[in-house]
């Protein structure tokens, strides 16, 4: 991106942000360096103990960093106690505040200003109920947290993050303590309320497919690093390390000078495909390695093989189903083998 | 199955009747002797010359006097140790520092130490003969044989009441709401008040009922600064001993029963409390 004067600065500029919790342990953040670009949607993505929600909090204000700077709106914000950094943020288990009605939830960042910058009653009163109509809980406002389907708390924890009008907007595991199917909508709903707002929003997740629907772009975390970052294509497409492609969906790793790569990786280096890129064509068809099929599963639309090389390595395809399928792939059936794409890492890079 | 357990009751965790039925007659037993037997014999020997016997016990004036003395004392004593209780307990519940571990085991010392050494200690330190009883009395101020000591022996006996009824409330809710006000622009005061506080409800309640009943009951440390002087600086406790002693067992009983009442009512208000805190949890549900 060409620097521009009229740019206006990233809401989140995170520069070498580190964090150890216990001295003698692992470092929950190792230097991040993160950016995110006006408005969009990024997912905070890694296995737990990453420390993605540790950077989140970090961002918040909710966590002391050990070194590092962390710019908001282009200041430095390392310093400012989370109360006036004005960062809506939204917890996993959304933090009501159960003694409350969820109208007083909601209005409970405007009733909290000091004095001079308070609304008066009347406007808070409107500001909240119109909040509330926007995550569609009109009607909810005297009810008690208690009395609310999680998908609803989790829409009044939002509704109360936007009520201080605040300059980003945090979600930890949005949808982690939701049912599959409400967890599909709100998904969803989510992804419209934040291109209708346009206001910047990072969310953590441990869930690729999550991460991969729903986000602009995915920051990858594991142990404490930032692997990549990227769009869902890019960092699905484009691994930057063994680790992301390995947690972006299924990856077998091949040895290196395996046949079955159209290109030899240089030895010693790490070469992962994916089972899609697996091409398996009947003895005779074309390029190729020969294999013997081990197991066939159907699964879904897709047909899963564990295929056996001659060398003894396995190897995962997934082949459409379709008219004829499972033809010629029945367990000890001979097929020929060959990846159309493969990733490959040379050597010393963790995975 | 006979039909001595209730209907609906885990079939795995019924005791055979004869069990069930001797441990609860035993249970039974046993308040009876120990906490409601006490209570009707003080009842019945306050009473034991009639309703004019005892008003005129309870309207003595020196009685009137320790009464008087008692609420008083109770008075500062509960809101001092509510005050310094919330305090403890929400830097102890709430946050991480050093000398945490520290501060919770100074909370009980006025728990483990016997009322009587803690009488001491004040005594030794404001008595005439005290680090900072001679400069006091320069000044005019009498602490030992006088109301502020004895307010101040209330104080330290009943100090623990409060953040022991908060502190494991406040834990168990974790700092997830106080952390969400924080985010939403609330400072330290605001969170107390309006997060902290009301979330720990019962516990508060709990802790300002114990600080009460033990602030009014209390004889160790307050007999030991008190200097049992009638009319001025006896409290109920030590009116009843004072009355025991001479052998006046109508007025003796008497205050006591009017102790004993205030348990009872604190108790009742305690159970009171509760239910109506429940009832409001459950609106809208």
């Amino acid at each position: 991106m060409a620097l521009d004067a009229a740019k206006p600065p990233a809401a989140i500029r995170a520069e070498g942000v580190a964090r150890r919790f216990s001295p003698g342990h692992a470092a929950a953040l190792d230097g991040v360096s993160l950016e995110t670009r006006p408005g969009e949607l990024m997912a905070l993505l890694g296995p737990s103990g990453s420390g993605k929600t540790t950077l989140l909090r970090a961002i918040a204000g909710l966590e002391a960093i050990d070194s590092g700077r962390i710019l908001l709106d282009g200041e430095d914000a390392t310093g400012l106690p989370a109360r006036r950094r004005r960062i809506g943020f939204v917890f996993q288990n959304y933090a009501l505040f159960r003694h409350m009605t969820v109208f007083e939830n909601v209005a409970f960042g405007l009733r909290a200003r000091p004095r001079g910058e308070r609304p008066p009653e009347a406007e808070i009163r409107e500001r909240a109920l119109r909040l509330l109509e926007m995550v569609q809980l009109g009607g909810y406002e005297g009810r008690r947290p208690a009395a609310l389907s999680g998908g609803q708390r989790q829409r009044v924890a939002l509704a109360r993050a936007l009520a201080i009008e605040p300059r980003l907007l945090l979600l930890d595991e949005p949808f982690g303590a939701l049912d599959a199917k409400v967890r599909r909508d709100l998904r969803r709903w989510l992804r419209e309320l934040h291109d209708r707002l346009g206001l910047t929003t990072v969310f953590v997740t441990h869930d690729q497919e999550e991460a991969m629907e729903l986000a602009d772009r995915v920051a990858i975390l594991n142990r404490g690093r930032l692997e990549q970052v990227g769009t869902p294509a890019e960092v699905y497409d484009r691994p930057a390390t063994p680790f992301v492609a390995e947690f972006l969906g299924d990856a077998v790793r091949v040895p290196p000078g395996s046949g079955v790569l159209r290109h030899a990786a240089r030895p010693g280096g790490v070469a992962l495909v994916r089972p899609h890129d697996v091409e398996v064509g009947a003895p005779g068809s074309g390029a190729g390695v020969p294999a013997t099929v081990r197991r066939s599963i159907a699964r879904g639309a897709a047909r899963l093989l564990l295929l056996e090389l001659d060398d003894g390595t396995l190897l995962e395809a997934e082949v459409a189903r379709g008219a004829g399928d499972a033809e010629g792939l029945a367990p000890g059936s001979a097929v020929l083998v060959g990846a159309r794409v493969a990733h490959l890492f040379p050597e010393g890079e963790g995975g | 199955m006979s039909g001595t357990t209730a209907p609906g009751a885990r079939p795995a965790l019924r005791d055979p009747g004869p069990v069930a039925a001797a441990l609860i007659g035993f249970a039974l037993l046993w308040i009876g002797l120990f906490l409601v037997l006490p209570l009707v014999v003080v009842a019945q020997e306050a009473f034991a010359r009639g309703v004019p016997a005892f008003l005129a016990a309870v309207r003595d004036p020196d009685a009137l006097a320790a009464i008087r003395l008692t609420l008083l004392v109770a008075a500062i004593a509960v809101p001092v140790n509510l005050f310094l209780g919330v305090a403890a307990a929400w830097a102890v519940a709430k946050h991480d520092f050093r000398g945490r571990a520290l501060l919770l085991a100074l909370l009980d010392l006025p728990i483990s130490v016997s009322p009587v050494v803690a009488g001491l200690v004040f005594v030794l330190l404001f008595g005439a003969q005290g680090w900072l009883g001679p400069w006091l009395a320069e000044r005019g101020v009498k602490v030992i044989f006088a109301m502020p000591g004895m307010v101040l022996a209330t104080v330290f006996v009943t100090l623990p009441y409060v953040a022991r009824g908060l502190i494991p409330v406040m834990r168990r809710q974790g700092v997830e709401e106080e952390e969400a006000a924080v985010t939403l622009g609330a400072g330290a005061w605001t969170t107390l008040l309006r997060i902290s506080l009301p979330n720990a409800g019962l516990g508060l309640l709990y802790g300002v009922l114990l600080t009460n009943a033990r602030a009014m009951g209390e004889f160790g440390a307050v007999a030991v600064v008190s200097g049992h002087i009638r009319g001025e600086t006896n409290t109920m406790p030590l009116h009843v001993e004072i009355l025991h002693n001479e052998y006046n067992e109508v007025g003796a009983f008497s205050v006591a029963f009017l102790l004993a009442l205030l348990a009872v009512v604190t108790l009742a208000l305690k159970a009171w409390l509760e239910r109506r805190m429940a009832r409001r949890a459950g609106e809208g549900g």
